[in-house]
């Protein structure tokens, strides 16, 4: 832990202001540091799956297709972003780019690799590690949680539907959280009982006892074959890594969690209410990034199997079924383009009302938004169609990062990767690209 | 990690274990015609490949899977004469496809019957051949670490406290089959890690208690406290009809420990009416909206003269309570009659009825146009279209007449609306029928060709209509206009079956002695000094924790720990429960742990055959009989084992297995992500779907207990029904909650799984059956032989397609098929599941389909068609031909899935080829004891596959 002094600025901060107590966060002032230096970088993904309407220029339905109209500077949001026209100077509309890895994997394949650009096929289902967690390995020490895991499903669900965004260093996948009150529980709740003393010991016990659990496993693990032992090396890693957990708890363990009222969340809402339970997501994402209790989250909202993911009710509980897979096959046709615009558009007025909260949250002379690179898209284009991925690009002012464009490119000349190069060099990770990436982006920063 | 078996045929998709693939398709190789083998001299070779087999490939296969076109991304003219690597899976599609008859296809021209032969042996000698070489590499169990449900009852067991200690703990991913405890797919992670911790910390922070007992609160209600939510209309007090309330609001409470509510009551239940339900929920408030959770569901059968008392027990923390300076102080205990006679809440509901008035303009200036109606003037025009005005009218009002009668059902309540609509329809249909008479004639055209004109299947309209009137006969139509009629049929209004409450009371928390049972269980008061009772404390924990005797080394580890906490804890309990935790997290308490380092699999010992036992049929640690028969090393003394396991399967617990692996073999929780459209089913209520999954496992169970043949899976005499399902059912069956066994005769066509709502509707899109998805449903899941994924970017049918909107779903399967390409698979996919077609989504007995037209705002029947012919020239007809079918024909496919699927769930992997000769034996043995379940259970845990590793 290098750079406390801004802990202590909180750790003050939180004390004059009666620490544990419900602080008016309303008055939308982020929890880091206030001055211009060293403002936290930020990241968040937001994956949507099954692809969207991409309907010709000429359709009479065009307005229901995701993509704006024109281009560059120069261009018209659909009734499906409308929801984003007043944050047009914070947004920029990505076309025409895609992972050329997913070109040859299933249609249903490619939510995996959205942030990992991995080459899943052939029956080899190895993942690498995805972005967000390649920023949280560098930058995450400075909050609680390296990073923030969500989806609506939960879990990790099956390699090529997996029902998370994250993979770790090894490309295993990072389970989701997907339960409202077990994440609040998590970045807010105080269920920890006794004196400070007492925490303290437990955590010393904790370390300790983790040790020793390790060192007796490695020692199991020489009794085990061939197989049993590739197995269980996900117990070993996953203690070993648990283990510098517990010297981050430690680190933190003066410093009280971020005392938010459980009323600014609906902690109830489950995925059989979808408005709810979208809405309660992106509220937990905004308190995190607004209190600084993690500088990296990823949520998935569906996995890209119909037969499977939560997600594929959804459209049905807004009037719109009889599911998500569904419609999206039917957006070929000029009914179904319209059907599925609508639901993207409510996509969209939730994706809407998170960046309008990140961006009237002031933070040093920006505002929270300024310092978060926002990713919101999907893997798919037309339905199972792993080319030209819908994408959103916001925020990032303060990183360097240019709005108000709608970029199309050819998919030979420019990959997603490139973006993601260009992303973890703006948050502090030059040079050294990211997966397949062959340069960078340049068209997105000033 | 074992994947594939979906993705057959899908060289993309291919599996990195060949011989689990293997082992799956294993099942079709051995069961085709046995004939004089061609090749009899020892394994396949290159040098027949070239000679005898390649020719044949070249002549029938090539075609279709050469250089040119590789047809379900199939490519032949490449493979060489080997089966190693993934070449084996390719070859073994070859052979199920070739077996099945479904290759090569007719068009290509028959392949002779002794080339058939030829191919088929040399490519299951090929597969043998390579499965010997593969021995014993892959088809050991893998370590396996406890499922969420595992964790959760064995904490439960091991502490005695019945708490979800698994809440946190993410969702478990399922293996190609389904099964959650499969030891390849169960992946960790730190966040389980951490969690696991979690649970451990707080699982012992309940069993091991500080300090002097805590105060025990006691409340007793014997009128109901006031709502504090006066929108809610529903009555409360003593006397409850269905819907009726009583609460108990209690401002001081335990925010922890064990509590038991109780409640005295009884019930009125009228001639004809159901048993009242009793459901008791705590909450913070009275209403549903905020939050509160379910404690228990009882009926409730004795009369209101003999009172009695129901008691519930939970934890009160698992309860949601009021934080600090809550909006509303207290929690609330609320008593509900939630009794449901299935009849819908609130008649009549919203319809959109098809008309012809919005199109009416359209329609006219179409029909003029198309010459379909001669309209030679403007006069006889505007004429036209004030009659088709009048037509629309009636047909709506048919419609809705229609509508209603067929959500009525013929009961008391109902008789008068029922009349008074059948006399609607009735009429309606007749001035309908005058009106389209007088107008086609006026147009010089037949009554059909005029429906025609406006794209109406009449006559299945009318046909659905006489079926609906039909089922009143015996009700006397009723003009809702004569009023004295009404009033002379008019029904006394009937009392309701009522739960009647006489008081309410809540204690907790309770506890025999303090400390409580847990605690001196873990910590009994043994001789010596503190660290002896240490040592002793924690051998014991860890024995039952391990599952195993502990020896002074696995003792010393954890020993350690103690002896380096215990002077920096505050208290000896409190070093305890840290070191206890510490047990909680170690591999050998999350894994089912049997080490063997060896190439050759071993024996396994007595307790670890123990445990496996016992998490296959109670997902739990052994109990403590089970255990000592381990360690007396008796378990597999002759008759010792037999008589436990039957021991062990009369038992409660076994109701795991039955939830369990019915859950994941069926895939009933699929039944959630099915939204039910109440446009579709407005009757539809969403309380049935947990029964419909629970008559599901109360049906298998019912099969368990009773040793009877587990053919009652494709049909039986009897069915499981609660009051609510067999309303769903239209069957007569027991009043209230609980599940009955009701026999049912040779007419009903219930029996069986096929024809449960659970499986119906979970194959369904919530607005119609899906043939294709129940298809599937049946191929892999009951015959263990499921179809090549669907290829990329294939669309689904859409039934809205102006062509195809009034067709049946067989009419638009058939149009499907017309696409060579889309025909190729679903010729052996979709006669499976036509027969069905006769069962709606939510799994009712359907005459016409409903189709709701988004473009004309309505609603059209269409007409049913279940029948088939099978990929093999097999006709079937309805849902009994099926049941038939499978009965006569495939028998053995079946019964061989079923010990297939149950045998992977027992040892928690995938089955491989190795497998097959194990399956087979088994299979035999199950034919033989009649296919009695238990004696399939006793078999598999006495064979080689489960008792080594």
């Amino acid at each position: 832990m290098t750079n406390k002094s801004w802990q202590l600025n909180r750790r003050t901060l939180l004390r004059g202001g009666g620490a544990g107590m419900a602080l008016p966060w309303l008055e939308g002032m982020a929890w880091g540091k206030t001055t211009s230096q060293d403002l936290p970088k930020r990241f968040c993904c937001v994956y949507f799956p099954f692809g969207v309407a991409v309907p010709p220029d000429d359709h009479a339905h065009r307005q229901w297709g995701w993509f704006p109209t024109g281009a560059g500077t120069d261009f018209e949001l659909t009734n499906v972003l409308s929801p984003l026209e007043s944050l047009r100077d914070d947004i920029t509309v990505i076309g025409g780019i895609s992972h050329p890895n997913g070109w040859s994997m299933g249609g249903h394949d490619t939510g995996d690799i959205f942030l990992t650009g991995a080459l899943m096929k052939g029956g080899v289902f190895i993942n690498s590690i995805s972005l967000d967690q390649r920023f949280a390995e560098a930058n995450g020490a400075s909050t609680r949680f390296p990073s923030l895991t969500l989806s609506s499903d939960g879990g990790v669900g099956e390699p090529t539907r997996s029902c998370t965004l994250s993979f770790s260093r090894e490309g295993r996948p990072i389970p989701a959280l997907s339960s409202p009150l077990q994440i609040f529980n998590r970045l807010f709740g105080n269920d920890t009982s006794g004196t400070m003393a007492q925490q303290r010991q437990r955590l010393k016990n904790e370390s300790s006892m983790l040790d020793r659990v390790l060192e007796h496993s490695k020692s199991l693990n020489r009794r085990l074959g061939k197989a049993d032992q590739r197995k269980f090396d996900e117990y070993l890693s996953s203690v070993r890594s648990i283990e510098q957990r517990v010297e981050r708890a430690e680190a933190w363990l003066e410093i009280p969690k971020p005392g938010v009222s459980p009323d600014s969340v609906d902690t109830a809402a489950n995925q059989q209410g979808p408005r709810e339970y979208i809405k309660a997501i992106y509220d937990l994402m905004f308190l995190a990034y607004q209190t600084d209790s993690t500088r990296v989250a990823t949520y998935m909202i569906g996995q890209v199997a119909g037969a499977t993911t939560i997600a594929n009710a959804f459209p049905s509980c807004l009037g719109l079924p009889p599911n998500w897979h569904g419609l999206a096959h039917g957006a070929g046709k000029p009914e179904g383009i319209q059907k599925l615009g609508k639901f993207d558009q409510f996509l969209a007025q939730n994706h809407a009302r998170f960046l309008n909260r990140m961006k009237e949250t002031s933070e040093g002379d920006g505002s929270l938004l300024d310092r978060t690179i926002v990713l919101y898209g999907s893997s798919n284009s037309r339905t199972h169609s792993n080319h030209n991925y819908p994408l959103l690009l916001a925020g990032g002012r303060g990183l360097g990062f240019k709005h108000g464009q709608y970029l199309r490119y050819n998919e030979r000349e420019m990959r997603l990767s490139n973006l993601y190069a260009t992303m973890l060099e703006r948050l502090g990770i030059p040079d050294e690209g990211f997966a397949d990436s062959t340069g960078e982006m340049s068209d997105v920063t000033a | 990690m074992e994947f594939g078996a979906r993705r057959l045929l899908n060289p993309m998709k291919c599996t990195t274990n060949l011989a689990f693939l293997l082992g799956f398709l294993a099942s079709s190789v051995f069961l085709g015609v046995q004939a004089a083998d061609p090749f009899p001299a020892g394994p396949s070779t290159t040098a027949d490949f070239e000679s005898a087999i390649k020719p044949i490939l070249t002549a029938h296969c090539v075609s279709c899977h050469g250089a040119q076109k590789q047809k379900a991304e199939l490519r032949i003219d490449t493979l060489s004469g080997t089966f190693s690597g993934p070449t084996a899976e390719t070859w073994h599609d070859i052979l199920n496809r070739v077996e099945l008859g479904e290759m090569p296809p007719e068009k290509s021209g028959t392949l002779p019957t002794r080339q058939r032969r030829q191919l088929v042996s040399w490519i299951r000698k090929g597969i043998q051949a390579e499965s010997l070489q593969r021995k014993g590499i892959q088809n050991r169990t893998v370590v396996r670490r406890l499922t969420r449900y595992e964790f959760n009852n064995t904490l439960r067991d091991l502490l005695g406290i019945d708490l979800d200690f698994a809440q946190d703990l993410p969702p478990e991913s399922s293996s190609p089959n389904g099964f959650k405890n499969n030891g390849g797919t169960l992946g960790l992670s730190p966040l389980q890690i951490e969690y696991y911790l979690l649970a451990a910390r707080r699982a012992m922070g309940k069993a091991i208690v500080s300090g002097t007992a805590p105060q025990v609160f006691k409340h007793q209600f014997e009128e109901s406290s006031a709502s504090n939510t006066p929108k809610i209309k529903t009555p409360i007090g003593n006397r409850m009809e269905p819907g009726g309330r009583f609460f108990g609001k209690m401002l001081e409470y335990p925010t922890e420990g064990e509590f038991i509510v109780r409640v005295r009551a009884g019930a009125v239940i009228p001639q004809g009416e159901g048993i009242p339900r009793m459901q008791v929920s705590i909450g913070l408030r009275s209403d549903t909206v905020s939050p509160t959770r379910v404690l228990g569901q009882v009926d409730v059968p004795n009369p209101e003269t003999e009172l009695e008392v129901y008691e519930f027990r939970g934890r009160i923390e698992e309860f949601p309570l009021p934080g600090h300076n809550p909006k509303f102080p207290g929690v609330t205990i609320a008593v509900n009659n939630i009794y449901d006679d299935g009849l819908p809440a609130e008649l009549p509901l919203k319809i959109d009825p098809i008309g012809f008035a919005a199109a009416e303009k359209k329609v006219i200036a179409l029909a003029v146009e198309q010459n379909a109606l001669q309209v030679p003037s403007a006069h006889n025009a505007a004429h036209a279209k004030k009659q088709i005005r009048t037509l629309n009218k009636l047909f709506v009002t048919l419609q809705q007449a229609i509508e209603e009668l067929r959500r009525l059902k013929p009961n008391h309540e109902q008789q008068l609306a029922l009349a008074s609509r059948l006399f609607d329809a009735q009429s309606a249909q007749n001035k309908l029928e005058g009106q389209v008479r007088s107008l086609s004639k006026q147009l010089e055209l037949t009554p059909q060709a005029f429906w025609e004109t406006f794209h109406v299947d009449h006559a299945a309209i009318l046909a659905d209509h006489q079926a609906v009137i039909k089922r009143f006969a015996s009700i006397t139509p009723l003009d809702r206009r004569d009023k004295d009629a009404i009033r002379a049929r008019l029904p006394a209004q009937p009392q309701r079956t009522t739960l009647v409450v006489e008081s309410l009371e809540f204690e907790g928390p309770v506890f025999d002695h303090w400390p409580p049972k847990s605690h001196r269980q873990l910590l009994p008061e043994v001789p010596g000094d503190e660290r002896s009772r240490a040592d002793f404390c924690l051998r014991q924990f860890m024995t039952r924790a391990y599952r195993r005797p502990v020896t002074d080394s696995d003792a010393q580890v954890v020993l350690d720990f103690y002896d380096e906490i215990r002077p920096l804890s505050d208290s000896f309990e409190e070093a305890m429960r840290e070191t206890f935790a510490m047990v909680l997290v170690s591999p050998e308490f999350l894994f089912q742990f049997e080490p063997n380092a060896s190439q050759e699999p071993r024996a396994l010992t007595q307790h670890e055959l123990a445990t496996r036992i016992s998490y296959f049929l109670w997902s739990t640690l052994p109990d403590p009989s089970l255990m000592e028969l381990a360690d007396q090393g008796k378990l597999l003394q002759p008759g010792i084992l037999e008589q436990h396991l039957r021991q062990m399967l009369r038992d409660p617990r076994t109701e795991q297995l039955v939830e369990h692996f019915t859950d994941q073999w069926l895939d009933l929780s699929g039944i959630e992500r099915v939204a039910v459209n109440p446009e579709y089913y407005p009757q539809f209520d969403n309380r049935l779907k947990p029964l419909m999954r629970q008559e599901t496992q109360a049906f298998f169970s019912e099969i368990l207990r009773n040793d009877l043949s587990v053919l009652n899976l494709i049909d039986s005499d009897f069915v499981m029904l609660n009051e609510p399902l067999a309303k769903h059912y239209g069957l007569k069956g027991p009043k209230g909650g609980a599940f009955e066994r009701v026999t049912i005769g040779p007419e009903s066509y219930r029996g069986g799984l096929l024809t449960q709502a659970s499986i119906l509707l979970l194959n369904s899109t919530g607005e119609d059956s899906h043939p294709i998805r129940r298809a599937v449903w049946l191929r892999s899941r009951l015959l263990d032989d499921p179809p090549a994924p669907p290829p990329p970017d294939v669309p689904e049918l859409d039934s809205q397609e102006p062509e195809l909107v009034s067709l049946s779903v067989r009419a638009q399967l058939e149009k499907h098929r017309t696409k060579e390409a889309c025909n190729d698979c679903h010729r052996g996919i979709d006669p499976w599941g036509i027969p069905w077609e006769q069962f709606d989504a939510v799994g009712q007995w359907r005459e016409t389909a409903v189709r709701i037209v988004r473009k004309r705002k309505g609603k059209l029947h269409v007409p049913i068609e279940a029948v088939t012919v099978l990929p093999n020239g097999n006709r079937i007809e309805g849902i009994q031909q099926l049941k038939r079918y499978l009965l006569d024909h495939e028998e053995r496919r079946f019964t061989r899935a079923f010990t297939s699927r149950l045998l992977e769930y027992s040892i928690g992997r995938s089955v491989t080829l190795n497998d097959h000769n194990a399956i087979e034996s088994l299979t035999d043995q199950f034919k033989d004891c009649n296919y009695r379940l238990s004696d399939l259970i006793v078999a598999i845990v006495n064979s080689e596959i489960f008792q080594t590793k």
